[in-house]
């Protein structure tokens, strides 16, 4: 009962004229900046951080979090009507998303997105009401020695689930471990890695520098690259009409999205699994159990509904280890995890306790906000569609000048807008050969409670590294190091496998 | 595709093995009472960093030896029309960001719009002049006046102060 109460303190907080205004406003953006191709959540949670820093954290927190919801819809979008997806998070709506556009049914299955995405959310921000609580109550046990286990299975889980190359997983997280060392030594406060006093590295590499350089500048190189070429493009008809006759049909579709949904919510909730793994996950399961199996991928429903619900659900679950752990489910969560460093907020149990305003009105937020989206989702179609239009030739020159701007905003320094220019063309050539970018922002992020608990646990073990180990005095830390070297060792397997293959492959 | 893999990689080792080196100024090794020292984890991490890099250019080099066709590596970095695209933004962009610090953030943001929607883009005169002026007016009004978050201006600053 205690949660309700907390529940209605943070509608409450959520309904004030302010935080309502900037829910909608987060939604609007959110969509529009999912469905422009090439840009997710991730990108629209970097490029407009920023504008974040005047307003209170929990309206600012609130805005992040419309955003992150909003992309999800507005990703649908353009997977169905274009056949590109908005975000990596829309790829398997483009399965049967665009084969149903082509029969003329685009109304059918952008409804279909939206209110399996509408469901999705709101089943996992219930389990998000009732989960956060006693999970923030079981860290409050946590000291640093936990701490520093639970950091490392992010980062394990991140170079499980990274791209095709365990290797260059590994070099990019140890590159964001790396830059986060820049600046001032924590414990014994001289100056480290300044390169002989550029004064631009006394205060750090911002995260928001290298978040906004890859994820703004290197990926409007990347498009750039690519060139913009026209595509057909199919006419979204939709009315009050399609809308009622689509929701009639969906019944049909409720067993994929309640298995969606909650698959989503737990996927989300893994350290760095995120929504598109959950979407993917969610649409071949859906596959799996469907009577019309052949049907999938020619135009199928349940199809758009899986992948939707499962990716909705999935980014309020990669909230919940955010603010009670401080460990991001997702790469748009490890930037609203350095958003609350910004802000001065230390994530974790104790902000249950001494931030309720934040967390409770995030949470109601977060029920007012999938509202919100899912009617903006249906009924602000149209202008999507328009806007969708605009060419690159247009979006490239202002969304790179909104990149410098955002840039130079958090620290007020000209030297971080050229490093963000730089790490957008490294960026652009890291992700071009395969390296994955989102373990470095990630290891930028935590890399300072890393070093801090690493350190601190050294100190408290008289600098034995037998403390992580340790399963009589740390059991938590201990199993938790043993999961992380499991998923540490896994992706190496297939590679040696694949190593000795090539080898015999070359001999015979 | 290939050449470039192996020139990033040995570009890590390089780089990671200078950044090593400076590591070094504070001390790196595990101290007594204070655990590891300052340098420690820079130290380390930017030697695992050459390490697993050279594991890199091992492995492309080893791959090479394989049909080139089938592997991962295969094919061209960039083609040659996709980086005149890219130059003729990205360049540009570039000197943007340079000329921040000069002309003001509006000022340089105005021509580097106009000039990728009327030069590149072949937009015509009305839309790339409404888009370039408006873009710097409506950051403007959103940074200096909304946000109170001053952007630089350089030698135009008189020009925002007339008042």
């Amino acid at each position: 009962m205690e949660i309700l109460g907390n529940l209605f303190y943070g509608l409450g907080i959520a309904l004030s004229p302010q935080n309502l205004l900037m829910a909608l406003f987060g939604v609007v953006l959110g969509v529009a900046i999912g469905a422009m191709p090439g840009l997710g959540s991730v990108n629209g949670v970097a490029i407009l951080l920023p504008i974040t820093f005047a307003v209170p954290p929990t309206s600012a927190i609130i805005f992040l979090a419309a955003i992150y919801y909003g992309a999800m819809y507005g990703g649908a979008i353009s997977s169905i009507t274009l056949n590109i997806p908005g975000a990596s998070t829309a790829v398997a709506t483009t399965f049967d998303g665009y084969p149903l556009a082509r029969k003329g049914k685009a109304a059918d299955a952008l409804v279909t997105a939206a209110v399996a995405s509408f469901i999705g959310g709101t089943l996992s921000i219930v389990l998000f009401t009732f989960f956060a609580p006693p999970l923030a109550e079981f860290a409050l046990r946590f000291g640093p020695p936990e701490e520093f286990a639970v950091v490392l299975l992010a980062y394990a889980t991140f170079a499980g689930l990274g791209g095709e190359s365990p290797l260059k997983t590994i070099i990019a997280t140890m590159l964001g471990l790396l830059m986060s060392t820049v600046g001032t030594d924590i414990v014994s406060g001289s100056p480290r890695l300044i390169f002989g006093g550029i004064t631009g590295f006394y205060h750090g590499i911002n995260f928001l520098v290298l978040a906004i350089g890859i994820y703004g500048v290197g990926e409007i190189f990347y498009t750039l690259e690519e060139g913009f070429k026209t595509k057909e493009r199919y006419q979204a008809k939709l009315g009050v009409q399609e809308i009622v006759s689509t929701l009639k049909n969906l019944t049909k579709c409720t067993p994929t999205i309640a298995r969606g949904s909650l698959l989503g919510f737990f996927v989300g909730m893994l350290p760095a699994a995120g929504a598109t793994p959950a979407s993917f996950m969610s649409y071949s399961i859906a596959k799996r159990f469907a009577k019309n199996p052949e049907e999938f991928g020619k135009g199928a429903l349940e199809g758009v509904a899986a992948p939707e619900c499962a990716n909705n659900a999935a980014s309020t679950g990669s909230m919940l280890p955010m603010l009670t752990l401080g460990i991001p489910g997702s790469p748009t969560t490890a930037v609203m995890l350095g958003a609350l460093f910004v802000w001065g907020l230390v994530p974790g149990p104790r902000l249950f306790v001494e931030n309720a305003e934040f967390v409770w009105g995030l949470t109601g937020s977060l029920y007012i906000a999938n509202t919100m989206a899912v009617i903006v989702a249906i009924f602000a179609v149209p202008i999507f569609i328009w806007m969708l239009r605009m060419p690159m030739t247009i979006l490239a020159p202002i969304i790179l000048v909104v990149c410098a701007v955002g840039g130079f905003s958090p620290t007020q320094d000209m030297f971080d807008v050229y490093l963000m220019f730089i790490f957008g063309a490294v960026g652009y050539i890291f992700r071009k050969l395969d390296y994955p970018l989102a373990p470095m922002v990630l290891a930028l992020v935590l890399g300072g409670l890393t070093e801090r608990t690493f350190r601190q646990s050294m100190i408290m073990s008289h600098g034995s590294p037998g403390i992580f180990f340790d399963f009589a005095g740390h059991p938590i830390a201990a199993a938790l190091m043993m999961v992380s070297a499991v998923l540490f060792i896994l992706p190496l397997i297939p590679m040696i496998f694949r190593f000795r293959v090539s080898r015999s492959g070359t001999s015979a | 595709m290939q050449r470039a893999d192996r020139i990033v990689a040995i570009g890590l080792i390089f780089v990671s093995l200078g950044v090593a080196w400076k590591a070094t100024e504070l001390p790196v090794g595990i101290l007594p009472k204070e655990g590891p020292g300052g340098g420690f984890l820079p130290f380390w991490l930017s030697l695992g960093i050459a390490a697993v890099a050279l594991m890199v250019l091992i492995q492309s080099l080893l791959s090479a030896r394989r049909d080139e066709s089938d592997t991962a590596g295969a094919g061209v970095f960039m083609s040659r029309e996709g980086l005149g695209d890219l130059m003729r933004v990205g360049l540009p962009g570039m000197i943007m960001i340079l000329l921040i610090g000069v002309i003001s953030v509006y000022f340089s943001a105005a021509l580097f719009i106009f000039y990728c929607l009327f030069l590149v883009g072949g937009h015509n005169l009305k839309t790339s002049l409404g888009v370039s002026i408006g873009v710097p007016v409506v950051v403007y009004y959103i940074f200096e006046k909304f946000l109170i978050i001053p952007l630089p201006k350089g030698y135009a600053e008189f020009l925002f102060y007339w008042n």
